[in-house]
């Protein structure tokens, strides 16, 4: 049946109301009585009062705001290229060196705590290695820069490993610039390892996830009792040291457990002498595929959104951004990609694909220790739809296609979905383990609609605030604050 | 006896010229791509045998002269193309360049081929020329003109205009043309000229002088129908890529009034409502609607597209775009 209302959301920000055109793209200030208008059938809304409204609502209708147009089908736009996609476009690998680990963290994916696979011996062979490099390279010619990645398990386990790569890719890599990334734990770090980081430059992610009580409680030993933190401090340590251009460079990624106290980890990445200049990447505790629910505590999200409170505060020239917590600045990120996305269209297109799923395979393509594809790193393994090739037979693009067009299992859903092009959700969030499920997918439907809808009231606030998002001007008198009258 | 040649580095760029240049005192014995060389194969009408880079040195000793060619913008010049063209030297080899190359990487290259007794020509267009202007009119170009045009860089707008070259010679014309590279005398025509980039010209002066250029050429060559090839896109894509907005297009435009005027675009998935709103959008920013479009079998890299990013481009197989072509017209 064909839905004729307005494809529109409206909200509330500051008393005042908003309507999200989803057609246009675009959000409209709107008027209460405009709102009334729209929501009602034509027969009634003709009978309205103020002409005034029923006028302006006419000329906007033939301007093609308030359009009841949906998608007609959810096809991802990349469909019809990705064999050339991934011909010549693959941007980054990233190497499972091995699947063993020296640590055992609660909450890793291969600790047992999810359906995934756990760790093993299973460790990535020289010649698995080479074919996968060889691969990126020639299967990137459409690219300036390509990026290898370490992970693991723990990939210094397999340091030797490591330097065969990279002496390997220099070597055979041409007329690109070619980086590498690591992902680690930290506490293996030595001098040679490091000193080879250093030399070619490579990207450092340690994880850690706050003060000595914080790292400890989920970051432990397999094998013994000592604490994860202080050796990785003391590794850290001596690389500032030692390296001290490069320790600017190191990122910490923290996983945030909410049954920590959020205070206290903040202030550990804003205060403490090893860690308060690096950068920080928080993440939340990855809920899909977890046996057990991930418990939310409600003074911990308080204070993460009072620090969000204080982030705004400082773009908007109120509060120095010292002030402001690490753990929540990347969510100005994503306040700027969702503005960034709201530009002026005619109308949706015919056939699209909703916001979330990346290029299988083109964008971080993931290798395990035998040689199998996987569109990202933080899939199951254990999935089979998830296996998109190997370095042998190349890639399933049946699987492929499967993935890029995950928004097929709840389609009459996603086409009217006011949300559609500010989803997230990527095959990740829909995988049962067992294969594909809608109920897994359209789960997580409300969450991503709540967070599409708070970061575009953000904006309308910090716009009404006469904040600019993206504009450097470069002028020579570029304002470093800007009045606001609260 | 015929010099041997290498292509360095064999790109998409290059493939339009070694398709329709024959060089006489030249045997091409290979290219040296940096990408995966089953990618250019398919383009690669005369079947030039394409090695990867790690063959160079093999590829070197076999040679006489390098052609050093224009290559795609993911080439980092100073970390892989400039180390190349010095150790050719060293190797003793001559050096032919259709690169536009900095003066001091000019100077640098000249005199370590003096150093090395090889011979090093530059075959990009050095020719300033320039205009007495006493009035600023325009004159009738009374020749018909073919417009070569692009919505935006990396449409294939060179090989276009080498095969109008190619096609209008064969049925007994007599061809004049400009085109949009630097090198085109290579191809024995001319290369836009030089005060069209001068910055120091403003821009009216740009107009009436190419005016006189083309009035010049249609006087001097008597032609049957002069082909003008404009360098870059005819118009900004969007906010973030603007492509220099256009602005050799519209001083062409000024300068003279085309009779058939071809486009060629960037592929997407497009309707055919697509093309007559540029068509219209051509009409009113330049004065005349395009009678031909092409779509060229590259497409923009939308994924990594964004505020303070390169634009980055996918290549798709010629063969897709065929069908799709197939499909649109029916």
């Amino acid at each position: 049946m064909h839905n004729h209302k307005p494809f529109i959301h409206t909200f509330k920000v500051g008393g005042k109301d908003y309507i999200y055109d989803v057609n246009r793209n675009v959000i409209l200030k709107g008027q209460n009585e405009l709102i009334k208008m729209l929501m009602k059938d034509q027969a009634e809304s003709e009978n309205v009062e103020d002409k005034d409204i029923f006028e302006l609502m006419v000329k906007m209708k033939n301007d093609g705001f308030f359009s009841s147009n949906r998608i007609k089908e959810i096809l991802h736009p990349a469909d019809e290229l990705i064999e050339y996609y991934l011909n010549s476009k693959i941007q980054k690998i990233t190497l499972q060196l091995t699947q063993n680990c020296n640590l055992n963290c609660s909450y890793c994916a291969y600790s047992g705590g999810y359906y995934n696979r756990t760790h093993t011996k299973s460790r990535m062979d020289f010649e698995i290695a080479k074919r996968s490099i060889d691969f990126l390279l020639g299967h990137s010619e459409d690219n300036k820069e390509i990026n290898i990645g370490f992970y693991g398990g723990e990939p210094l386990l397999e340091k030797g490993l490591i330097r065969k790569c990279i002496n390997y890719a220099k070597e055979n890599c041409f007329g690109k610039k070619l980086s590498f990334t690591i992902t680690t734990n930290g506490t293996l770090l030595n001098e040679n390892i490091v000193q080879l980081f250093v030399e070619n430059d490579v990207y450092l992610v340690i994880s850690l996830d706050g003060p000595k009580e914080v790292q400890d409680k989920n970051r432990k030993f397999a094998c013994t009792s000592k604490s994860t933190f202080e050796i990785v401090m003391r590794n850290v340590s001596f690389i500032k040291e030692k390296y001290p251009n490069y320790y600017k460079n190191i990122c910490f990624n923290a996983v945030l457990d909410q049954e920590n106290e959020f205070c206290c980890i903040d202030n550990f990445f804003r205060d403490f002498d090893l860690v308060k200049e690096a950068m920080v990447l928080a993440s939340e505790i990855n809920p899909n595929s977890k046996k057990e629910h991930v418990k939310n505590d409600q003074t911990f999200i308080n204070n993460y959104k009072y620090e969000i409170f204080k982030l705004f505060l400082s773009r908007l020239g109120r509060l120095d951004q010292s002030y402001v917590s690490k753990l929540v600045k990347t969510y100005f990120i994503s306040l700027e990609k969702t503005f960034a996305q709201l530009k002026l269209t005619e109308k949706l297109p015919e056939k699209a694909h909703h916001g979330g799923p990346c290029i299988p395979g083109s964008q971080r393509l993931f290798i395990d220790t035998l040689g199998n594809f996987y569109p990202c790193e933080r899939v199951s393994e254990t999935s089979e739809i998830m296996k998109i090739g190997n370095i042998f037979d190349g890639f399933n693009y049946d699987n492929i296609r499967e993935i890029l067009n995950i928004g097929k299992l709840s389609e009459s859903k996603c086409k009217n979905c006011w949300a559609f092009r500010f989803c997230g959700l990527c095959v990740a969030m829909a995988d049962s383990v067992n294969g594909l499920s809608r109920y897994e997918k359209v789960s997580k439907c409300n969450r991503t609609i709540k967070f599409a809808e708070d970061r575009l009231k953000d904006i309308c606030m910090l716009k009404n605030l006469k904040y600019e998002f993206n504009k450097f001007i470069g002028g020579r008198n570029e304002r470093k604050t800007i009045d606001i009258s609260l | 006896m015929k010099e041997k040649l290498l292509i360095f580095p064999y790109s998409f760029e290059i493939v339009p010229v070694l398709n329709h240049l024959y060089l006489e005192n030249y045997d091409i014995i290979g290219g040296i791509t940096f990408g995966n060389k089953d990618n250019n194969y398919n383009f690669n009408k005369r079947k030039i045998d394409i090695h990867q880079i790690n063959k160079f040195n093999q590829l070197l000793e076999c040679c006489d002269t390098v052609l050093i060619c224009d290559s795609l913008s993911n080439v980092d010049y100073d970390a892989f193309l400039f180390p190349k063209i010095t150790e050719s030297i060293r190797h003793k080899k001559n050096i032919l360049s259709i690169m536009d190359i900095d003066y001091k990487r000019n100077d640098i290259i000249s005199e370590l081929c003096k150093k090395y007794c090889v011979n090093y020509q530059s075959l990009i267009n050095q020719e300033e020329k320039s205009y007495l202007i006493l009035k600023e009119n325009l004159y009738r170009i009374d020749t018909p003109v073919v417009f070569v045009m692009g919505m935006c860089e990396r449409t294939c707008k060179f090989e276009i205009q080498l095969n109008i070259r190619e096609e209008i010679k064969r049925l007994g014309y007599k061809v004049s043309q400009v085109g949009s590279r630097k090198y085109c005398e290579l191809m024995k025509f001319h290369s836009f000229p030089n005060f069209m980039f001068d910055k120091a010209i403003s821009e009216t002066t740009k107009i009436i002088s190419f005016n006189r250029f083309i009035k010049e050429i249609e006087i001097e060559e008597s032609p049957d129908l002069i082909i003008i090839g404009i360098p870059g896109g005819a118009m900004k894509l969007n906010n973030e890529y603007t492509h220099n907005f256009g602005i050799f297009a519209y001083e062409v435009s000024q300068a003279l009034t085309p009779d058939f005027v071809l486009v060629s675009s960037l592929y997407e998935n497009f309707k055919p409502e697509y093309f007559q709103k540029i068509s219209t959008a051509f009409k009113y920013k330049f004065g005349y609607e395009v009678d031909c479009f092409n779509l060229s079998n590259v497409q923009c890299h939308w994924p990594n597209a964004g505020d303070f990013t390169e634009l980055e481009y996918l290549t798709i197989d010629p063969n897709f775009i065929d069908k799709k072509i197939k499909i649109i017209k029916t």
